[in-house]
């Protein structure tokens, strides 16, 4: 199953907006502009508080629609807030490109087919109102061991707890496993399964898939990084450049990818459990990774998304970021850009071709858009801020650029800051 | 600003001669008719011819305010030969609206004739983008010494007129102008160092928004390489190469981005805040 299109209204600050997906069933795309290099990817790239956390939230919340009442999934806060009255109504719709993995074979045709999830108000509770249960084209969807309608998300909050013991069956009473699957988008202190809780019994359980677990996490890791496959005091090692180090002991950035990165794997494993002519890798579905860059380093920054995008050829990535490292390595087909206009997100294209571009060269681009409108008073403090700061006085070019960047607001008590903080920027200068 | 340092008058020289080898001939016989003129009145002239070779010494930027200008193709439209001692009359500077109008005024030459003899004179010229050219500086060429006349050589000129504007191609502006985050400021404490740097800042606007903005820019491209040598010391001569890369002269706002890379090093936490209204300044909508 592949997203093509979503569409959305009046979900979190979203009106209305409408997105077309890239996927790697896509043979050719609207209008018969050129496919990119790398079909599978999807980049809403936006600063934070635009919005962009909201398309991922949107498509898992419809792909979990027929199942949603029974996921452990609560809603909070959906529906959009408006100054203008109370909007009572949210709803998300989803068109799909099913294929033979998720259809019996004796059942419906796979082809396309629509989820819509509707959120409603009443008094101060938001209830989820559940998709077509009865689609017989959805029927594959109610079990759990099925590669059908893979799906799996992973919030900015995504983060592994290195002590869990908690097993499949635990979790599973809280949460069924397709919301488990998303579960990090919607929770912040929803903890992913780590490795160690869970390869080691694959060995025994399904030795196949445990192997192309392991092969596809090494084929998955940065360079400076390799996958030994050994066990340490309940812990995985890592070798890192001539040391070895355990999960635990591996920098933010290394666990925040590994963490999501395998916790996709166990998942692939078990989706595919009953499908032994599929390769683990060639499992199709949809990922999607709130901030992919983060805590991530520049250089690995670079190679992320094409290594991701290479080694799983049939999944269809659906990607937040902040980085413009990120997408000089996309092509303009491949990012959707979200900011907001009056306070709405809108999400559009790119207007011109970024891949192979610097950071600086991308920030230079419109992707990066000036707003330079600026109230008369306002912009005259400014001006004199730059006169004080000319003139010698440190504190004022700081003052200045907290004002140029941060709106009128940020410059109010600046004016009379502490003298010591005054003296202090005073030796700046120079 | 920066230095060209490689662009001494010779180096100049030679390569107007590689790129138009009957120039200096045409530029020496237009001199001579200037001189017996004794003032600038030409309907047409040949500057232009030799703008590309500016272009190319100062890495396609304006030579003034470091913004990356178009390159060889379709470039020469977007700047100007720029004449740092005007060829026309020199209006007198600052006004009385300038903050450096009380330091300055009566100290400033004045208005004069302007120097038409150095028209076609190579080391009189340099490549600026048509806001720091037309709208900034204009006719503008303010000394603290005495005026010069004709024929005196740059050289002799720069001695006696002692000008309060600095000129990249002779001096280099970073021993004068110096820059705290994003705000281009004198870098010496006093005295006629520090005057000539807030004239210069003050004839270019060295802190309009435009450049404000990409300087910010630029902070940007810097700062996570600066994170990155603090937490990985092992990479610090890598990434040091690559921050020596990222505020090479042919970078647009070359000098902030060193001064940038310098402040990081005594005061990371002022570079990390500086970086913070870098990112700000770049969000979109709401607020600024
Ligand atoms: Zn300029």
């Amino acid at each position: 199953m592949y997203v093509e299109s979503l569409r959305i209204e009046n979900l979190r600050s979203f009106s209305k907006a409408e997105i077309g997906l890239l996927h790697p069933a896509l043979r050719r795309r609207r209008g018969d502009e050129p496919l990119p290099r790398l079909r599978n990817v999807n980049v809403m790239l936006g600063i934070n508080g635009s919005g962009k956390s909201t398309i991922l939230d949107a498509t898992a919340l419809s792909l979990l629609s027929p199942l949603i009442a029974s996921s452990g999934y609560r809603p909070y806060s959906l529906i959009r807030r408006s100054a203008r009255g109370r909007i009572e109504e949210a709803a998300v719709k989803v068109d799909l490109a099913l294929d033979e993995q998720d259809v019996w074979p004796d059942g419906p045709a796979a082809g396309k087919a629509t989820m819509r999830v509707l959120i409603v108000r009443r008094g101060d509770v938001e209830f989820v109102q559940q998709g077509d249960v009865g689609a017989p084209q959805f029927e594959r969807l109610f079990y759990d061991d099925s590669a059908a309608f893979f799906f799996v998300g992973y919030g900015a909050t995504r983060r592994v707890d290195v002590e869990s013991t908690a097993d499949g069956a635990t979790r599973r009473k809280l949460r069924h496993v397709r919301y488990e699957r998303v579960a990090s988008l919607f929770e912040d202190h929803f903890t992913l399964t780590p490795l160690s809780a869970w390869l080691p019994e694959w060995r025994h359980r399904n030795r196949r898939r445990h192997d192309e677990a392991i092969a596809l996490l090494g084929a998955l890791l940065p360079k400076s990084l390799r996958f030994t496959g050994r066990m340490e005091n309940g812990e995985y090692l890592f070798a890192f450049h001539s040391t070895t180090v355990p999960f635990g002991a591996l920098s933010d950035g290394y666990r925040a990818y590994i963490g999501w990165v395998s916790d996709l794997l166990q998942h692939l494993c078990i989706a595919v459990s009953r499908e032994p002519e599929l390769a683990l890798q060639d499992c199709r579905g949809v990922v999607m990774v709130d901030e992919i860059d983060l805590h991530i380093h520049p250089e690995w920054q670079r190679t992320i998304i094409p290594t991701l995008a290479r080694k799983l050829p049939n999944l269809q990535f659906l990607f937040t970021t902040h980085s413009p490292l990120v997408v000089g390595t996309l092509e303009r087909a491949n990012i959707h850009v979200v900011e907001r206009r009056r306070g709405f997100p809108i999400i559009r294209r790119p207007d011109e071709e970024v891949f192979g571009l610097s950071a600086d060269q991308i920030l230079r681009s419109n992707l990066f858009g000036l707003d330079s409108t600026r109230d008369q008073s306002f912009k005259r403090k400014l001006d004199r801020l730059v006169r004080d700061a000319e003139l010698g006085d440190a504190a004022a070019a700081l003052a200045f650029m907290r004002g140029a960047s941060r709106g009128a607001a940020a410059i109010v008590d600046e004016a009379d800051a502490p003298l010591e903080k005054r003296r202090a920027a005073g030796k700046l200068a120079r | 600003m920066i230095r060209y340092r490689q662009a001494t008058a010779a180096a100049i020289a030679a390569a107007v001669a590689a790129h138009d080898p009957t120039w200096q001939e045409r530029a020496r016989s237009r001199t001579r008719a200037l001189l017996a003129a004794g003032r600038y009145a030409e309907k047409s002239s040949i500057w232009g011819d030799v703008k590309r070779v500016y272009m190319r010494l100062q890495h396609f930027k304006c030579i003034f305010c470091e913004r990356s200008l178009a390159g060889e193709e379709v470039g020469a439209i977007e700047q100007d030969v720029e004449h740092f001692r005007p060829k026309n009359a020199v209006k007198p500077w600052p006004p009385s609206t300038s903050p450096v109008f009380d330091l300055l005024d009566g100290r400033t030459g004045g208005a004069s004739p302007g120097y038409y003899w150095l028209a076609y004179a190579l080391t009189n010229y340099s490549s600026a983008c048509k806001p720091c050219n037309t709208v900034c500086k204009s006719n503008i060429f303010p000394i603290a010494g005495t005026r010069g006349s004709a024929p005196h050589s740059v050289a002799t000129l720069d001695r006696a007129e002692r000008p309060f504007l600095i000129c990249p191609y002779r001096e280099d502006p970073e021993k004068f102008i110096s820059f705290l985050g994003v705000v281009a400021v004198p870098k010496q404490r006093e005295g006629f160092g520090r005057e000539r740097a807030l004239a210069t800042i003050d004839v270019f606007q060295l802190n309009r928004s435009d450049l404000i903005a990409d300087r910010f820019r630029t902070i940007c491209g810097l700062f996570p390489w600066l994170q990155m040598r603090l937490d990985t010391p092992a990479r610090a001569a890598t990434i040091d190469r690559t921050l020596a890369t990222l505020t090479a002269d042919r970078m647009p706002q070359a000098a902030c981005g060193r001064a940038f890379v310098k402040l990081a090093r005594r005061r990371f936490g002022l570079a990390k805040e500086i970086f913070s209204d870098a990112e700000a300044y770049f969000r979109v909508g709401d607020g600024a």
